[in-house]
């Protein structure tokens, strides 16, 4: 047992330090990028969808497969399990068969010797689209219809008497809106594939289960050949929640096409694209109320922004209805009512996720 | 950087500043506050806590927040941090003796098929220049180096002019302050703020720190990026370019220099090697203004400059056209009285037609600017105003 373990005495209203403080403040703290390659390690780089709705006709790897460095490519037939990642709905895939859903789906991914081998090979992959019509915006999404999951809905007592009895009534509608995450480690993953068909991934993760799971899935494998690690995070807020099983998964089907190791490490800018942020809310409200002020009756549209799957949509809705009475009493007396109905909609303009307040 | 950009420099990293296993007192302090979390922008921190500790400034916010500026903590630790700032002691020795030396050599690196040239004298330089036309001039390497570490960009010929013997002298110069073209931003700033307060203010807000002791004032002239911040200053000051050639030396108005979208004037042999700013006439007015989301380290939406001596006015504005350039409508305007917000606004439009971007909207932009007129009119006429710079 190390010095530090064996101190351990408790600890309650003690001021205890950061137990990787030393580390972070002599820069000797190791994260994924700092862990040293394993030997004939692979740098791998992903190509994203330019289109928010497309029907992907051809991938032509050709030019990228006969570039410098370029060991292997990957699309969506290559991944030997299930093709999902869904943490809480399924037929969320890793990479799209026919159809990317979202500006910046990952598509299809490159593995080489070295990263700006990789990345310069991305940008040959060949992709053949059909640009199809896209649903960019809530209100559109309310009009179609379009829903990544059912309807929630919270409601108690009678919503149109409660109204008829309330002397004032203010409606209106606001937004909030979505945002990156900025997890100053990017997403991050080292995937190697051990001796006996296991793999073991090193992930920058908020939720290695997830990503023992979602990896297991994806080459078809038992949970028990998967060892997730995660040493060390710099930063998440919920944007590597299920996200970085995206990055793993990437980077362990590489690794068992390859049977090397492969590390996949986004660029910032590949990052904010790729990757899910907050759900932006459209949020519209008719509230009832008494001379006194007290709220008798509301009626509360919560519409988030779910992007092209479900992914932490579901829980991140239900968080908001059962917060959205904040710290009131809804109804004050046995006439008032609250209906809200949040609903979520499939859009395609980005991906999105679980996200922190901070 | 550019690796031989470090020719005769020492480079110092965090994982080198704690001695035998006993942490540097910035390392301590920051332990000691619980100024980390998840620990990825530390290293960061501790180098501008470093270098802000072999400074003499005074241990108080507005010098710790100028000093951190450069450095990002996303997991909300900014308080802890600061407080770990403020118990930094004062340097007990003259932290200006150690200045780094010139090389005697011009260096000459080569890497495949890269080549990097580090002219050591202004007349090297336009040899250099006149020989490698296709070469790219790096001054500071605050815009170029995102190329090389971001895009991943290759520059098969560079010739660096920060060895260049006198290319970073900053002086004055009769009438004018003269700054070398390998002048950074922080070699300038002490007669900046001398002559022009507002613009050496302004100079503050460029980046951070680390950006400014890197960047140069001929580097962001020459980049003529419509959204730089200098440009319109110098145009508005009436300021002049200094270039030069193995045929010769020639100087251009800031104004004509910069010809359109990231184009200049520059002849494929030619260098700037200085930039000549004339001093305020007395009575003579010049202000500046920058609309940004972010106080530190942030492009402007749109920026005004503005000077006025009697009915001679000049006003420029950044992030407005395909380049700096001035606002001639709005200039007749203020020569003939005080206009009202409304009449300054339809100038503004006939002056510029701006894009709409995830900076800023059209319309964000031509209000904005209409209203810095406003501000420049309502101060020049005594009014007490708050300073961003001050909150």
């Amino acid at each position: 047992m190390s010095r530090q373990l064996g101190r351990i005495r408790g600890g309650v209203h003690q001021p205890v330090k950061h137990d990787s403080a030393r580390g972070h403040v002599t820069g000797s703290a190791l994260y994924i990028d700092d862990v040293p390659m394993p030997p004939a390690g692979l740098e791998a780089a992903l190509v994203l969808s330019p289109y928010a709705h497309a029907r992907i006709k051809k991938i032509d790897f050709t030019k990228a497969l006969a570039a410098p460095g370029v060991i292997a490519v990957i699309e969506a037939s290559d991944i030997p399990g299930k093709n999902d990642i869904g943490p809480i709905r399924p037929n969320e895939p890793l990479l799209p068969e026919a159809l990317a859903e979202y500006e910046g789906q990952p598509i299809a991914a490159v593995a080489a010797v070295t990263l700006d081998q990789a990345r310069a090979a991305a940008k040959l992959v060949k992709v053949v689209y059909e640009v199809l019509p896209a649903v960019l915006t809530i209100e559109e999404a309310l009009k179609n219809e379009s829903f990544v999951s059912p309807v929630q809905t919270m409601a108690r007592g009678d919503l149109k008497a409660a109204f008829g009895e309330s002397k004032h009534r203010l409606a209106g509608e606001f937004r909030a809106g979505g945002q990156d995450h900025f997890y100053l480690e990017g997403q991050i993953a080292l995937a190697t594939p051990g001796d006996s068909g296991d793999i073991h991934v090193l992930s920058s993760t908020q939720h290695p289960t997830e990503v023992q799971h979602g990896v297991a899935h994806l080459l078809g494998i038992p949970f028990s050949a998967v060892t997730a690690e995660v040493r060390r995070m710099g930063g998440g807020f919920g944007g590597k929640e299920s996200q970085a099983t995206l990055i793993a998964g990437i980077a362990a089907v590489l690794a068992m096409k390859t049977k090397r190791p492969v590390k996949l490490r986004l660029s910032r800018d590949d990052d904010m694209r790729a990757t899910g942020k907050r759900h932006p809310f459209l949020i519209r409200y008719d509230v009832g109320f008494d001379e006194a002020g007290r709220i008798l009756a509301l009626d509360l549209l919560l519409a988030s922004n779910g992007g092209n799957v479900a992914d932490h949509s579901p829980a991140v809705m239900t968080r908001a209805l059962c917060h959205s009475d904040n710290a009131y009493w809804l109804p004050t007396c046995a006439s008032a009512a609250i209906r809200a109905k949040p609903t979520r909609f499939r859009t395609r303009r980005f991906a999105v996720t679980a996200a922190r307040r901070a | 950087m550019l690796l031989p950009q470090l020719d005769g420099l020492d480079v110092l990293t965090v994982e080198g500043i704690s001695q035998g296993g006993e942490l540097h007192p910035v390392q301590k302090l920051l332990v000691e506050t619980d100024g980390t979390q998840c620990g990825f922008c530390t290293p960061g921190f501790v180098m501008a806590m470093y270098a802000f500790a072999q400074s003499t400034e005074p241990r108080n916010d507005a010098h710790i927040h100028e000093a951190l500026a450069g450095n990002l903590c996303r997991c909300t630790g900014y308080r802890a941090i600061v407080d770990a700032c403020k118990k930094i002691p004062l340097p007990d020795f003259d932290p200006t003796s150690g200045a780094s030396e010139r090389g005697e050599d011009a260096l000459r690196y080569a890497s495949g098929e890269h080549l990097f040239f580090s002219p050591q004298s202004v007349d090297e330089l336009l040899k250099l220049r006149a020989a490698h036309p296709d070469a790219i001039i790096l001054a500071g390497g605050t815009d170029l180096g995102i190329r090389a570490s971001k895009e991943r960009e290759h520059f098969p010929k560079v010739i660096f002019t920060g060895k260049a013997l006198g290319l970073g002298e900053v002086r004055d110069d009769k009438n004018a302050l003269v700054i070398g073209a390998a002048a950074t931003y922080t070699d300038a700033l002490p007669l900046i703020d001398k002559h022009f307060p507002a613009f050496g203010a302004l100079i503050r807000r460029i980046g951070s720190r680390q950006i400014r002791n890197l960047g140069t004032f001929a580097g962001n002239l020459v980049n003529a990026s419509p959204i730089g911040d200098t440009p319109p200053c110098l145009i508005a000051l009436g300021a002049e370019v200094m270039l030069a050639s193995t045929r010769g030396e020639r100087t251009l108005p800031a104004e004509q220099f910069i010809i359109g979208y990231r184009k200049t004037a520059l002849a494929k042999d030619e260098v700037v090697v200085a930039i000549r700013i004339p001093y305020l006439a007395k009575g003579a007015r010049f202000e500046t203004y920058k609309i940004s989301k972010r106080f530190d380290q942030d492009i402007s939406a749109t920026i005004g400059a503005f000077y006025a001596n009697g009915d001679e006015i000049r006003i420029a504005y950044g992030g407005m056209a395909d380049r700096a350039k001035r606002a001639a409508n709005v200039e007749t305007l203020l020569q003939v009285g005080t206009p009202s917000l409304i009449k300054i606004e339809v100038a503004m439009a006939k002056d510029f037609t701006p894009l709409s971007d995830h900076r800023a909207s059209k319309t964000y932009r031509l209000r904005a600017a209409s209203g810095l007129v406003q501000r420049f009119l309502f101060e020049a006429g005594g009014a007490q105003s708050t300073r961003i710079e001050a909150l």
